[in-house]
């Protein structure tokens, strides 16, 4: 099962590859069907998921590399829990989602969708991968892709901004790996759950530099002040398929990495090293917001206000406990959402207005209330208004991290009154105030595919906001046992 | 028979008979070529001839599959030789096959090109088998005299003549380095014979602390040149740019592989016990070379330029096993050569197969091939990927396997530095592949294809770079078996 | 502690420098003693004391085939080298030993063979 949402994409960009030269438009039909399909089955595994049953379900695994005289072996080896459940489901929502916002692209075709599909191949391998040799080999697959598709169908400096995002991966990657080697040699294994069971004592360099060696492709990832500059970049730059795939599930793989590897692989290291992560987490909310309140580029705003907002994930983390942890696995699927539908909502204004430039647009409502309209929820919904998703996260990631980290999570709170601010004012900014003459001939979101798009998401983000328990049950099974870690040990 | 000192020689010649196969396949080459009119032959039967004695050649060797041998005291037939034999002849193969079209055009004296690429061939066999100082020295002088001469074959380019030059003065250097410091070898170890070397220096009677420590300097000044390690690489970019290409692509792969399997052969063997002198030179040497050879890669380019110096960058990496040798490194050494071979192989036909039909080697000229010929930019994207150290290709894989095992010798900090290197590395890799996927085609945009030959040599590649990465087993099963009989 | 063969090293260098450097310093002394007179003259001062003038600067070049030629005779050279030990005891060999012979010297003609071919031997 898992392994064939992890096939079908790779499948479709095969397909695609091999369209015949004139009959290059159906490329869309093809990576509409093959990440449809992807959906379907990540819906399935995520509603026959059991959160009552410990362990990984759907689980597939067999030797890989097996060198005899080496003494370790890699796998391919591959499962759900629940803190990967919701991450694929995520992943196979926004996929079609970026498929569609793309069907007008006309430039490439076939390769433009072999690449989309290639990247969420890769990106479900660092999902479902527990084997630390597979993670990073996914992990690095994801570059190839991404890479391509902003150098090529990105506007701007995009080569620039494309090479800047490989070189940061790439260097945190490096440091990665070797962490990774140097944990495995020690246990003689690259299984997840062995080295979660029994955690390294004593390696050939200190644990707390190999923690920190795993950490920094993650918080590159993440992104975190300092190392987030790649960010900006690559959005403004990337298509707007790119940016909503980007914002919303590859930022996640940083996360995602922390809670499945650093912590429970190196718990000790992060408990020694909780107040670094939390002032690193406090700092990079405050600089993320009032940078982003000083934004004029709509593309730039939204891509600081991720920096700012995955400060709150990493907060959650420090944290160290059940409940700040399930509020960054929450965090982290919420602001996917949001965040994926902010970005569709500007490609969609960019498409129309042929700017960025939030200072240049006025009264828009008018011309496109649909548009208006949701961009409004989007925003409410990413300053944390009570009712849609990302209060919920929010609101949890305080309260379990409060006892242990006041001081970030009060720089935390300050950063929503922010993020209150920058939203707010954006919004009033373009679609309200008098209506400029220069946008008369604008029309409304008009397509089926924007629609769908758009629809799409913002049910998922309303439903959230009123029932959590959808997205909580199974991200409270998955956090249980690193949180126990925790708990138990220290 | 006995030898002068009397001990008893084994004197069966079939244990040679690859060499032997090789040299007579040689000397008919070069008498066909020479009486092509009298015997009314086409151009295209050298190869064939060439090809035919390096089948036959390959499958002598392989009926010395777990034997342990030797030829009368000075070539050993093991199964680190046959490994050896096996990875040059196949490379010798896929260079022919790949290139017989450049050959023919744009290479002078062609009886000569083939006869000579045997010869060599030949010298790199027995400079893997060789258990005899002198042998050694005298494998490599063949392996390199016929690669003098082969990288000034290139017609009507005046480059090549001055990259042989260069090549021949600085080898010429090089080799009386390591000929000096053999001799000091000799003065310590009191024989030729890797074996009795071996036995003088461990079991500690040998005072000569100094002379030891000279000798090793100069034999690893020798071998770094044979190797283009840093700093005794100047001669790599010019050699690699002036050559024919189809030398480069050999240059790279067989001269590079087999003085590792000389460094591995020395240094497993009558060198181990005096590690503690030469372990520090070694890991100075790696770190050197990665670093710089990776980072000059960026500023080239000529595509010739910049694999040599990718190449430089990639001896870093395997000197590292040498510094921390054992039987998990070696067999991840020879891992890593051969996934290294087959991955710059296929970029070396690729780009053989580009200039048979542009005749040009900047970078700049790969512009939109991405959309004239897909195929080969796909093929040059894999090997260049492959060089980098992507998933799913030959360098991933055997890069992993072979950083493990040196983070299980201890040297991590080479690690960190070797994966930091890698990581500029696909930077300029990058700047290829951008060149033919990113940017437009010059001039005539028309789709074009490769000859069947072209297509058979890219596609082998190809596959391999693959099937490397994705289904090893057999790779390293082989590469186990083959540096078994060095650690026993 | 330097074992014997070292120490002959050093003997056999030793006279290897006095060789040369005596007559020098025997010569200078017999100068300096006013036991031979000096009376210096340009023939005196030439490279080769031989009587006959040297023509030419001495990084003249030579026409390469001379090297064609030279690299043909060692062929021959290197024949006699080897062949003529195995003549001196052929009458005590096996029987291989003439076919091992015959191998060797059909190589050569073969080598011989290719030159004239290719025209090595003619002065052209």
């Amino acid at each position: 099962m898992v392994t064939l949402f992890l096939l079908l994409p790779l499948a479709g960009a095969l397909l695609a590859l091999f369209l015949p030269r004139e009959r290059e438009l159906d490329a869309r039909w093809i990576a509409l069907l093959f990440s449809g399909l992807a959906f379907a089955v990540s819906i399935v595994i995520f509603v026959t998921f059991d959160p009552d049953q410990n362990g990984y379900q759907f689980v597939d695994q067999f030797t890989w590399i097996n060198p005899s005289g080496a003494g370790f072996e890699v796998q391919y080896f591959v499962g759900v829990d629940g803190l990967s459940a919701p991450m694929v489901l995520l992943l196979g929502l926004l996929s079609v989602v970026a498929v569609l916002v793309s069907f007008n692209i006309d430039e490439r075709v076939k390769e433009y969708f072999a690449y989309l599909l290639l990247l969420e191949t890769a990106v479900a391998g660092v999902f479902l991968s527990l084997d630390l040799i597979q993670f990073f080999l996914f992990w690095e697959l994801e570059l190839l892709p991404m890479y391509m598709l902003i150098s090529i169908w990105g506007s701007g400096r995009n080569r620039y901004s494309a090479m800047k995002f490989l070189i940061y991966t790439l260097a945190g990657s490096a440091f990665m790996l070797v962490g990774f080697l140097v944990i495995g040699v020690d246990a003689g294994t690259f299984e997840i759950s062995a080295l979660t069971e029994m955690p390294p004592q004593d390696a050939l360099i200190p644990l707390s530099l190999v923690f920190w060696a795993i950490m920094i492709a993650f918080l590159v990832k993440l992104p975190v002040f300092p190392v987030h500059t790649w960010l900006p970049d690559a959005h403004t730059d990337a298509p707007t398929a790119v940016s909503v795939m980007l914002a919303g599930v590859l930022l996640k793989m940083g996360g995602y990495g922390i809670l499945r590897i650093a912590l429970p692989i190196l718990p000790e290291q992060a408990h020694d090293f909780r107040f670094v992560l939390a002032a690193i987490a406090g700092f990079s909310v405050l600089y993320g917001a009032v940078i982003t309140l000083q934004q004029r580029d709509l593309k730039r705003l939204i891509a600081y206000s991720s920096v700012s907002h995955m400060g709150y994930v990493l907060l959650g983390i420090a944290a160290l406990g059940a409940v700040g942890l399930s509020g960054a696995a929450l965090q982290m699927f919420t602001h996917g959402t949001i965040t994926g539908l902010l970005f569709v909502m500007v490609g969609l204004i960019y498409e129309r207005t042929h700017t960025r430039d939030i200072t240049s647009m006025s009264g828009l409502m008018h011309r496109m209330p649909l548009i208006g309209t949701v961009m409004l929820i989007a925003g409410l919904a990413s300053l944390g208004l009570p009712g849609l998703s990302g209060f919920v996260a929010e609101l949890t990631i305080f309260l379990g991290a409060f006892d242990a980290h006041p001081a970030a999570t009060i720089a935390g709170i300050f950063g929503v009154v922010l993020a209150a601010g920058y939203i707010l004012w954006m919004v009033q900014r373009i679609f309200h105030g008098p209506a400029d003459e220069k946008w008369a001939d604008l029309k409304d979101a008009n397509c089926w595919w924007e629609h769908v798009a758009m629809g799409s998401l913002v049910v998922v983000i309303v439903a959230i906001g009123i029932f959590p328990g959808i997205i909580t049950d199974s991200i409270e099974s998955g956090i249980a046992p690193i949180a126990q870690i925790f708990e138990a040990n220290l | 028979m006995t030898d002068l000192l009397g001990n008893d020689l084994n004197l069966q010649y079939e244990l040679l008979g690859p060499e032997i196969a090789l040299v007579i396949t040689a000397a008919l080459v070069l008498f066909a070529d020479a009486f092509r009119r009298e015997l009314k032959i086409g151009q295209s039967a050298i190869p064939a001839i060439s090809i035919l004695g390096l089948v036959v050649a390959l499958l002598l060797s392989l009926l010395w599959i777990d034997e342990n041998k030797d030829f009368a005291r000075l070539v050993t037939i093991d199964n680190f030789t046959t490994f050896f034999r096996v990875l040059f002849i196949a490379v010798t193969v896929v260079v022919i096959i790949g290139s017989h079209e450049y050959i023919e055009r744009r290479v002078s004296h062609l009886g000569e090109f083939y006869s000579l690429l045997l010869l060599s061939t030949v010298g790199a066999m027995l400079m893997a088998g060789a258990r005899d100082l002198l042998t050694a020295y005298l494998a490599i002088e063949v392996m390199s005299f016929s690669l003098y001469i082969l990288v000034s074959l290139a017609k009507s380019d005046t480059r090549s003549g001055e990259a042989s030059l260069k090549y021949v003065l600085l080898g010429g250097v090089a080799s009386a380095m390591l000929l000096y410091g053999l001799s000091f070898l000799y003065g310590v170890g009191g024989s030729t014979q890797y074996t009795e070397i071996a036995a003088a220096l461990s079991d500690g009677t040998s005072t000569l602390e100094l002379p030891l420590l000279l000798g090793l300097a100069l034999i690893i000044a020798g071998l770094g040149f044979k190797a283009s390690a840093v700093p005794f690489h100047m001669w790599t970019p010019d050699a690699y740019e002036g050559a024919p290409i189809p030398i480069t692509a050999y240059l790279s792969a067989t001269s590079k592989a087999a003085t590792f399997a000389l460094l591995l052969r020395w240094f497993a063997g009558p060198l181990l016990p005096a590690i503690d002198s030469w372990q520090w030179m070694i890991s100075v040497l790696a770190v050197l070379t990665m670093v710089i050879g990776n980072l000059v890669a960026l500023q080239q380019s000529n595509i010739k330029r910049l694999l040599a110096y990718s190449s430089i960058g990639q001896v870093g990496f395997m000197l590292m096993a040498i510094v921390t040798i054992s039987d998990q490194t070696g067999s991840a050494l020879l891992l890593h050569l051969s996934g290294y071979i087959i991955t710059n192989l296929a970029v070396f036909m690729g780009v053989i197969a580009f200039y048979n039909r542009t005749g040009r080697e900047e970078i700049v000229a790969f512009r939109g091939l991405a959309q004239t010929n897909p195929y080969l930019a796909l093929v040059i994207t894999a090997g260049l990927f492959s060089l980098a150290g992507m998933p799913l290709l030959a360098g991933f894989l055997t890069k992993f396997i072979l950083f493990q095992s040196v983070v299980s010798g201890g040297y991590t900090w080479l690690v960190v530095t070797a994966l930091l290197a890698s990581t500029v590395s696909l930077y300029y890799y990058l700047q290829v592949i951008r060149q033919m996927y990113m940017y437009q085609p010059e001039g005539d945009a028309s789709r074009w294809r490769l000859s069947p030959t072209g297509y058979l040599a890219t596609g082998a590649m190809l596959v391999g770079v693959v099937w490397v990465g994705v289904y090893a087993a057999p790779f390293y099963t082989a590469a186990d078996r083959a540096i078994a009989p060095l650690f026993t | 502690m330097i074992p014997d063969e070292f120490g002959r090293v050093v003997i056999l260098l030793g006279v290897a420098l006095a060789f040369p450097a005596l007559p020098l310093l025997v010569s200078y002394l017999l100068y300096l003693f006013h036991i031979r007179p000096e009376r210096p003259d340009p023939i005196k001062h030439e490279t080769y004391e031989c009587g006959v003038i040297a023509e030419g600067g001495s990084w003249g070049q030579f026409n390469a085939r001379y090297y064609l030629f030279a690299l043909g005779f060692v062929i021959f050279d290197v024949e006699v080298v080897f062949l003529y030990p195995w003549a001196v005891i052929h009458a005590d060999l096996a029987a291989t030993a003439l076919v091992k012979a015959a191998i060797f010297i059909g190589i050569l003609a073969f080598g011989l063979a290719y030159a004239w071919k290719r025209g090595a031997l003619e002065w052209r």
